[in-house]
């Protein structure tokens, strides 16, 4: 019996100090963590990572969360290629204790750095990754490609309704919602709404103020609803892996205290257009027809300004700023037509 | 005879106590003995932290509240006790995290002779969490390493209330309770904040009689106003 339970705890220790060997699987779900600068944050990696080819999401927000598009909006990718949804420091479910001092984008930018680097250690260094930016992982991701060699290790760049120039946008999305609205005031459709929204915007500049490009944001949101974009209604689901309640503290962090508020005030002169030249890996934008919040033309401007020789720019019909909702057919076919063409 | 001002004094005293409908007309102090408790829980955390946690109940003071009733002239006791608890459990998140927890807390607990009770509880604690699947470091120069069994200590604190029934006092006296906990606690510091959880727990509640500690009890006897 001794000699049995001896084996048993040499071979648990024998297990313990071997090297952790990742399975590539045509359907995996995996989970793991990269703790960096006092944050610790979790990679949830979905479909077929047999396929050597990793699409890295990230999210927006800032503190969005990347698990609110894993469902229906991304799941269409999982049989070919294997999506990893990250969720950025201070947002979703990434953890930590006293970390705000690291909150900055540069900061983003090195855990996102060493993020392509784990990946690779993790699934081999043959594993080709490409990014998938969604609004502020817009911004973040350029700010990664433009930084040194860091497009070395992307196969290609996809920008979706992407912040990649916050003043742009600012004043791109006021302007939007003044001439919309006023078209849609003209055909009588709704009046009341479209008066609330085009008074506030002529009211107020773009870019003068926090508090103003954020009530300016929810009116983008909303005005969605008057063009009638599809929003997919499904029961929330609070029972997942991302728990509602660190989603709901690290966003109301960010938006209702004034160390948030500080770190969001930081992006709002953020700007990479003008060095959208440097990133030369294939790029595909995909953008809502009826974004609002980052309109299309901002899409038109960051394709004339990559460096890139392989660069597409496709329109979702019937889409505001989550095309992956809108469209999501469409958007799951242009995504998987891309990858397939650059891998 | 009673002077005039003395009079008014009282007269304005029985006042103050008309809306509280009784008059507390005999106190008491006494030491009794009262047994510990000892308890077993599941535990369940919104959304999906499944757990178990175990722990002890101390009673540190009594009180007997004896009220007559205004109509009928019947007694009938009420008891409050203070409590002291502490317990140790853990939860596990799938594709989450893991959780350790130790806390104490302090509070009151109402009974009568039926045998429903009621508690509340203010707790404090400590919290270590362990993260599902494993946790990598990366240095400047790009070398990767696992970090084992990582995770994050926390400063927990929070509310919960008991709703139970105790079989000790049944028809058929047993040694134990069954009760429910619904309970409200934050984690801190979190992202440089705080995270909040509400959890519930379904208890079992052994009493040692033979772990008896001795403590005091006031009894209160209260009478209804004429």
């Amino acid at each position: 019996m001794k000699r049995k339970i001896c084996i048993l705890l040499l071979s648990l220790l024998a297990a313990s100090c071997k090297k952790e060997a990742v399975r590539l699987s045509t359907s995996a779900n995996d989970l793991f963590w990269l703790s960096n600068a006092g944050a610790d944050m979790p990679v949830w990696v979905r479909g077929n990572t047999a396929s050597k080819v990793m699409i890295l999401f990230l999210h927006g927000g800032p503190g969005d969360g990347s698990l609110v598009y894993a469902g229906f909006q991304t799941d269409q990718l999982w049989n070919q290629y294997a999506v990893a949804y990250w969720d950025q420091r201070d947002a979703g479910a990434a953890a930590g204790n006293n970390n705000y001092s690291n909150l900055s984008l540069d900061q983003m930018i090195q855990d996102l750095e060493k993020l392509v680097t784990l990946i690779k250690y993790r699934y081999g260094s043959d594993m080709e990754i490409f990014l998938m930016g969604h609004s502020f992982g817009g911004l973040l991701g350029s700010g990664y490609l433009v930084k040194g060699t860091n497009q070395n290790n992307i196969r290609g760049w996809i920008e979706v309704d992407g912040a990649h120039d916050y003043p742009e946008s600012n004043t791109l999305e006021r302007q939007m919602l003044i001439d919309t609205g006023s078209s849609e005031i003209a055909k009588g459709h709704n009046v009341s709404q479209w008066t609330t929204i085009v008074n506030y915007c002529s009211a107020h500049p773009a870019n003068v103020s926090l508090d103003v490009d954020l009530t300016t944001d929810d009116y983008a949101s909303q005005a969605e609803n008057y063009v009638n974009i599809n929003h997919t209604t499904t029961a929330v689901n609070y029972f997942s892996p991302s728990s509602p309640l660190s989603f709901g503290a690290n966003l109301y962090f960010l938006n209702y205290t004034v160390r948030g508020r500080a770190f969001l005030a930081s992006l709002e002169t953020l700007s990479f257009t003008d060095q959208l030249y440097k990133i030369t890996i294939p790029s595909l934008l995909i953008w809502g027809q009826y974004d609002f919040t980052v309109p299309s033309t901002s899409g038109y401007h960051a394709l004339n300004n990559l460096g890139s020789s392989y660069k597409h720019l496709v329109l979702m019909p019937e889409s505001g700023h989550v095309p992956m909702d809108g469209n999501t057919g469409l958007f799951a076919q242009t995504v998987l037509q891309f990858v397939t063409a650059v891998k | 005879m009673v002077k005039p001002p003395t009079l008014i004094v009282s007269y304005i005293f029985f006042l103050v106590l008309l809306p509280n409908g009784v008059l507390r007309a005999q106190d008491s102090l006494r030491k009794v003995m009262m047994p510990l408790e000892v308890f077993g829980a599941v535990y369940y955390d919104f959304p999906q932290s499944f757990g178990a946690l175990a722990g002890i109940v101390f009673p540190w003071k009594s009180k007997i509240v004896t009220a007559t009733a205004k109509k009928s002239g019947q007694k009938e006791e009420r008891n409050r006790d203070i409590i002291v608890a502490s317990d140790i459990g853990f939860y596990r998140y799938p594709y989450n995290n893991s959780g350790l927890f130790f806390d104490a807390g302090i509070g009151k607990r109402y009974y009568k002779a039926h045998p429903y009770f009621f508690e509340w509880l203010i707790k404090v604690g400590v919290l270590r969490t362990f993260y599902d699947g494993l946790v990598y470091r990366v240095d400047g120069n790009g070398n990767v390493s696992v970090l084992k069994s990582f995770g994050r200590y926390y400063a927990l604190t929070g509310f919960a209330s008991v709703i139970g029934y105790d079989f000790h006092r049944g028809k058929k006296p047993q040694p134990f309770a069954l009760a429910f906990t619904p309970s409200a606690w934050v984690q801190y510091p979190y992202n440089s904040f705080i995270l909040p959880h509400v959890s519930c727990e379904l208890i079992f509640l052994y009493r040692f009689d033979s772990m008896k500690r001795g403590v005091k009890q006031k009894r209160v006897l209260q009478t209804p106003n004429k």
